[in-house]
């Protein structure tokens, strides 16, 4: 080993040691509490797979999955397209542009606790501003939260309010990379606002693209403050998604074992759901 | 030769010696004195009046004993018991920690309290347990011989009500008997402005978290005389009893139109929140927030009542579901006899005092509730709350893990409301759900 790489890893350890302390020591450790019985958070006798079968034929568990994959896909789209537009539209300095950038910026800011709540009492026909609106003008705007399928759309709101100003930030950060000789270059040669987007802008952002939506993604799979607070994963466990699942059967029904089983799983999920974003960077480079 | 060569020593050593003695005495007594740590959802240094009466069971025992601190570390109500036991598997856990009923198979099953019956209990006089108004409470809290905890204060799921609106409504609150009497009379206290709800007449909380026990758990169990699980706490919830329960809830909102649809989405605590705004007429709640609804009601917290548990039995009210908060010490504490003095002070008939003025809650001692200034009219609804137990007090089975029971009722509710299931079907996986909690 070079003198240049030993005294490297000098630099690395106390990163490594971090890394295994809050992510591989948990993670090990969850793995075993998934093979045991834990009631009252007392460890129990091994049950080997028995959690995660228990836990894979259990339907509500099932619907869960369905609610986590529904919400985390939509939620990324339409996070991911406001962001983009956001960016494109905030991307030049000036003093409207950074005002507005501070605007769009304050749902982030915010305790996701809070907002959640904020947005709670907003959606509320009986007491925010859908009962000021129907009230006042005469609309008739359903019951948000007490319906399925509004339930979840009020979540996935949710999450663009808050999340886009950060894929706002990340893609512009990846626009401020491109040289604007690149495209001054384009236009000289003839090129119009479309052709620059798509054979300039876009090939060059795509770095920015696939880390914004790989933290997206990864975020809204495994976000429980949203469920927990807007929705309370009603009505009918129509927005009840699998990070909430784990919190209920855990901390309310006191079974760490199938709790961490599902947290397992959900992890597996992460990382597929990862490798399949990667693949498809990946695959249209090759083209 | 200098002149305090000449002092003799003993002159000098002598008032040097008295002064370091007089300077020890006035050092702090940490090193002696006891800090006992305990968790509770109130906060000595707020003035709703629960905190104030804690604070003043707090100063008064620190009076009495020098020798002893109490350090309060406010939690958040609803995981108190969890964070009691995941603390003492962990090792860390506070030398008192306060459980609420609901939680209280949490606490039996997972074995982390101290035996209170031979630091608190076994010293008890026979005139003492006389005077208790609740000894069910204490035996409720008590398995296999071994006491758990004992009640701070008892509470039961009650039915706030606004005697102003039930006088402008011309509605009789002693002759809401059925729950169709129920409906009926809310109704009539609904304000509807250009197709807008401005005022629900019920504020039911159906969410699935941080609930308790709801109108639909109330009426299963009025017709079930009080129960809620069988032998081996096995759940008693999909029958003829539970469909018309459930389907008596779902009316409010489905039929009725007294309840919001978005009472799905509510907690006990919006519901309250609610009722304080005047935004609902009625709402169950823990009768511990009397006086915090007192305090903070919209519309004048004198007009607030409690209204008998209306059910399908005209001749007898629904059940007064008895919970409560109840104190347990750990069974790593290292000040277990500091801490039980503290117990039974707060437990005790003049912790109870206090907990009654400024606190608002019953007292569970009958002399307490003999002092002359508890004869004031001011005090009459603990009066009446304490003669509605005395009538149809009901205590689940501490050992059964009831505490998410409710939530399935609920989301049974949700499912029947919603025409998702029909009613017996729900109850059938609310009851699964709650058997494989057991």
């Amino acid at each position: 080993m070079i003198e240049g790489s030993r005294s490297a890893y000098k630099y690395l350890w106390p990163a490594l040691a971090l890394e295994a302390s809050f992510v591989f020591a948990p993670l090990v450790l969850s793995i075993y509490y998934s093979l045991h019985k834990v009631r009252y958070f007392e460890l129990g006798a091994v049950v080997w797979l028995g959690n995660y079968l228990d836990v894979l034929s259990h339907p509500v568990f099932l619907n869960s999955l369905l609610v986590t994959l529904a919400f985390s896909l939509t939620a990324l789209f339409f996070t991911f397209v406001t962001g983009f537009g956001l960016a494109l539209f905030l991307n030049r300095d000036g003093p409207g542009n950074v005002l507005l950038r501070t605007v769009v910026l304050i749902p982030y800011v915010i305790a996701m606790l809070v907002g959640s709540m904020l947005l709670k009492w907003l959606f509320s026909a009986d007491a925010g501003l859908i009962a000021m609106a129907n009230a006042y003008f005469r609309l008739s705007i359903p019951t948000i939260l007490a319906d399925p399928t509004y339930a979840m759309a009020a979540l996935v709101a949710n999450a663009i309010w808050r999340d886009s100003a950060f894929a706002m930030i990340m893609l512009m950060a990846g626009l401020k990379s491109i040289s604007p000789s690149l495209i001054a270059a384009a236009r000289i040669d003839g090129a119009n606002q479309w052709m620059i987007f798509r054979r300039i802008i876009l090939p060059l952002l795509k770095p920015a693209m696939l880390i914004t939506m790989v933290r997206l993604l990864l975020h809204f799979a495994n976000v429980l403050t949203f469920p927990l607070i807007l929705t309370g994963g009603g009505p009918n466990n129509a927005t009840d998604t699998v990070a909430l699942r784990i919190f209920r059967v855990g901390f309310e029904d006191y079974d760490l074992g199938r709790a961490n089983a599902m947290a397992i799983l959900l992890c597996i999920f992460n990382v597929c759901a990862v490798m399949l974003l990667l693949a498809a960077f990946r695959k249209r480079k090759a083209t | 030769m200098s002149i305090y060569s000449r002092i003799p020593s003993r002159l000098v050593r002598a008032p040097l010696a008295a002064l370091f003695m007089a300077g020890c005495t006035l050092l702090p007594h940490g090193a002696s004195a006891q800090e006992l740590t305990m968790w509770t959802f109130l906060n000595p240094t707020a003035d709703s009046p629960r905190d104030v009466a804690l604070k003043q069971i707090i100063e008064k025992f620190e009076a009495r004993n020098p020798g002893v601190k109490i350090k309060v570390e406010n939690q958040v109500w609803f995981t108190l018991a969890e964070k009691f036991v995941m603390a003492h598997r962990a090792r860390s856990a506070p030398d008192i920690g306060w459980v609420n009923g609901e939680n209280m198979g949490l606490l039996i099953n997972s074995n982390v309290a101290e035996d209170l019956g031979p630091l608190i209990t076994s010293k008890w006089t026979p005139a003492m347990r006389r005077d208790q108004v609740l000894p069910q409470a204490n035996e409720w809290l008590k398995k296999d011989g071994k006491q758990h905890a004992l009640p701070i204060m008892a509470l039961s799921i009650v039915l706030f009500y606004r005697r102003d609106l039930f006088r402008e409504a011309g509605v009789d609150p002693a002759r809401v008997k059925t729950w169709d009497d129920y409906a009926a009379a809310v109704a009539k206290m609904q304000v509807v402005r250009n197709g807008q709800v401005e005022r629900w007449g019920s504020g039911l909380h159906l969410s699935t978290d941080k609930t308790t026990m709801s109108f639909g758990a109330n009426a299963l169990m009025a017709a079930q005389n009080g129960k809620l699980f069988g032998a081996d706490c096995a759940p008693l919830l999909a029958n003829a009893n539970g469909v018309k329960a459930i389907e008596m809830q779902a009316d409010l909102i489905r039929k009725y139109k007294v309840a919001s649809p978005e009472s799905f989405a509510y907690t006990l605590d919006d519901v309250i929140d609610q009722f304080i705004a005047g935004k609902v007429a009625t709402a169950s709640s823990g009768n511990g927030r009397f006086g915090n609804v007192v305090q903070k009601a919209a519309w004048g917290g004198k007009e607030l009542g409690i209204l008998p548990w209306p059910s399908f039995d005209r001749t007898k009210p629904g059940p007064q579901l008895m919970s409560g908060w109840f104190a347990a010490i750990s069974k790593d504490s290292k000040h277990k006899e500091a801490a039980a003095r503290f117990v039974a002070f707060m437990t005790g008939p003049e912790g109870m005092e206090l907990w009654t003025e400024p606190g608002g809650q019953v007292p569970l001692f009958q002399s307490v509730f003999d002092k002359p200034q508890f004869k004031d009219a001011r005090y009459d609804y603990l009066r009446d709350l304490a003669k509605l137990w005395a009538q149809s007090e009901v205590w689940l089975p501490a050992e059964c893990n009831a505490s998410r029971t409710f939530v399935d009722l609920n989301t049974a509710t949700q499912r029947v409301v919603l025409g998702k299931e029909p009613p017996l079907k729900a109850l059938q996986e609310a009851e699964a759900a709650t058997k494989a909690r057991q």
